[in-house]
């Protein structure tokens, strides 16, 4: 049986910089479990003098996944789960307290509004906002799966969560990247730590474009967050072009990139307001491909040549059954 | 000069760019008293846009305590107060003040030679018209106001002012007096709670003083709304209905 109160646990690797004001910010939690891959830095040090508990693992990156492996050390009845570089407001601590006091018996957790700062830029959208993080629940009634910033599931389906709403509620802050740089590498360390679904029927390189583009769109929010929203949607972006490219690596290179990758590559836009460049250069392809489907054409002409994975679907589905298929 | 220790508070309610330049005038006039340090906490009352460190002068000792639901003025003022006990004064400072160059001069002068509990600021709207040069406290409904009100700063005498009150806008008192008063009295939602606080004050026999020889900035009313000048509505409610008949009376004065 837990003791009624708030387990913090918090996984860090050389975070110096950002652990000392999540740890100013969370003193009043009952206990704090500092879980610590592999620092180099002050991590332990500074984690120790303010009264952690410190776990230290082999694990060289982080992934949610090792949370699993540490959440039974809580002994507390809640648990909330921070990241390195997150803090809350000095008052948090109330709004917290009062969440789990009136949560009902088949609330399991609390999903939280999470402001975001990116290269020291405060987002107001550009999908950073709410960014609501599943971070409070009752210990031991979830399990994370197996890869990067997966939400957790709970372990006795009858269990919700509830999402905790509005401006001025309980909110957890975080300082992302400190640059464009940060961000890019980071991604990619991401990208080539996960774990991907192998299944090669599946794979399609059509698809990672449709992902890209959706994450470009989903990403985008120049009127929010201004040019820096461009940035990231386009890192988000080409996030999921890398990852396909490493799914791929994993199903040992088949099926094979389709003969039309550098156009399809060369050609893809994120954007859904194509430049004239752009446009004229799908006019030309389409051209080409005339007089191979006719239907197409009139599918083009009817959607005003608009650059989107309208068109690029049925163009890849024509070429898949012009061109002959080398693994089969 | 000794070396004084000073924790300046400023809640802060958005008004980004007018905290960093109310905070550059602060530096500026910090270093013109040898001596003096100050460290500051911004309490960012819930701002829409959180307050971000970087925007603010690097080059000095700021922390940001952020709040996620909007408190009281005088809650944020304590909050501000608590995060730091390494203090000798506390300086409660509105964000939309800039701060003459010589402002701490003048006011430790006044407070060393008086051995004020607390010291306020002359200050002018951007006119050159005087938004604060003390508070005094008229008969009936009246209660408490700012004396020579948007009178023109050169009219108005330069003589430091003993008084029963002054304006929370740019407020200095001694940290021990601060705790010994358990802060400002949470009662008032916005506004009056600088005035009940120098009037407990004064019941406990300290020296309120407010030096007129430099004149800083105060733009004032900034970031008031309706819902704002209902909660001042409120607080002066509270404040009449704790005080009237308490204070001394000053009479009417708006003449310089």
């Amino acid at each position: 049986m837990k003791k009624q109160g708030i387990s913090l646990l918090v996984h860090t690797r050389n975070s110096e910089k950002t652990l000392p004001q999540l740890l100013e910010t969370t003193g009043w939690c009952d206990e704090r479990i500092v879980i610590d891959c592999t620092s180099e830095d002050a991590t332990v040090a500074i984690a120790e003098s303010a009264g952690c508990r410190v776990v230290t693992t082999q694990h060289e990156f982080f992934r949610d996944s090792l949370r699993n492996e540490f959440l039974p050390l809580a002994n507390y009845s809640w648990t909330l789960v921070l990241d390195s570089d997150e803090y809350l407001a000095i008052d948090a601590e109330q709004s917290i307290r009062n969440l789990i006091a009136t949560a009902e018996e088949n609330i399991g957790g609390f999903k939280l509004p999470r402001h975001n700062f990116f290269a020291n830029k405060f987002l107001q959208g550009s999908n950073f906002y709410p960014d609501h993080q599943f971070r409070l629940f009752r210990t031991d009634s979830v399990q994370y799966a197996d890869r990067h910033h997966q939400i957790p599931a709970f372990k006795d389906e009858t269990l919700n969560f509830k999402v905790v709403e509005g401006r001025q509620s309980v909110h957890i802050y975080h300082h992302n990247y400190e640059s464009l740089a940060e961000f890019i590498e980071k991604q990619a360390r991401y990208a080539a730590t996960d774990s991907y679904e192998t299944d090669g029927e599946d794979f399609s390189f059509t698809e990672v474009l449709e992902k890209a583009q959706a994450a470009f769109t989903k990403f985008f929010d120049p009127t929010k967050d201004g040019s820096m929203s461009y940035a990231i949607a386009t890192v988000m972006a080409w996030d999921q072009v890398m990852r396909g490219l490493l799914l791929w690596e994993q199903l040992k290179y088949e099926p094979p990139l389709p003969d039309e990758f550098p156009e399809l590559l060369v050609n893809f836009s994120f954007g859904s307001q194509p430049t004239n460049v752009q446009e004229k250069a799908w006019i030309e392809k389409i051209e080409l491909l005339e007089a191979e489907n006719q239907s197409l054409r009139a599918e083009i002409e009817k959607s005003n040549s608009r650059l989107t994975m309208r068109v690029l679907k049925p163009l890849h589905r024509i070429w898949s059954k012009v061109k002959p298929k080398s693994n089969s | 000069m000794n070396e004084i220790r000073m924790h300046v508070v400023i809640p802060c309610l958005g008004l980004e760019a007018l905290t960093r330049a109310c905070l550059l005038s602060l530096q500026r006039a910090v270093q013109e008293l040898p001596g003096l340090s100050a460290t500051v906490t911004l309490v960012d009352n819930a701002s829409e846009f959180v307050f971000r460190r970087e925007f603010f002068p690097s080059d000095m000792e700021i922390d940001i305590a952020r709040l996620d639901k909007l408190v009281s003025f005088s809650k944020a003022c304590n909050i501000g107060a608590a995060q730091r006990s390494d203090h000798d004064f506390l300086l409660f400072l509105n964000n939309d003040v800039l701060l003459h160059e010589q402002a701490f001069v003048d006011m430790f002068d006044c407070q060393s030679s008086y051995d004020a509990g607390i010291t306020g600021a002359r200050l002018v709207f951007p006119n050159n018209t005087v938004q604060h040069c003390g508070v005094l406290f008229d008969g009936g409904d009246r209660g408490p106001y700012h004396t020579s009100h948007m009178v023109p700063t050169d009219l108005v005498p330069r003589e430091p002012r003993n008084l029963q009150a002054v304006t929370g806008a740019v407020l200095l008192v001694k940290s021990a007096l601060f705790e010994k008063l358990n802060g400002f009295s949470e009662d008032f939602s916005f506004g009056y709670e600088d005035i009940d606080f120098c009037l407990r004050a004064k019941q406990a026999g300290e020296t309120i003083i407010c030096p007129q020889r430099i004149d800083s900035i105060h733009f004032a009313n900034t970031s008031h709304t309706e819902e704002s000048k209902q909660k001042i509505f409120q607080s002066r409610m509270v404040f009449m209905a704790n005080w009237r008949g308490s204070y001394e009376i000053d009479g009417y004065r708006n003449e310089p």
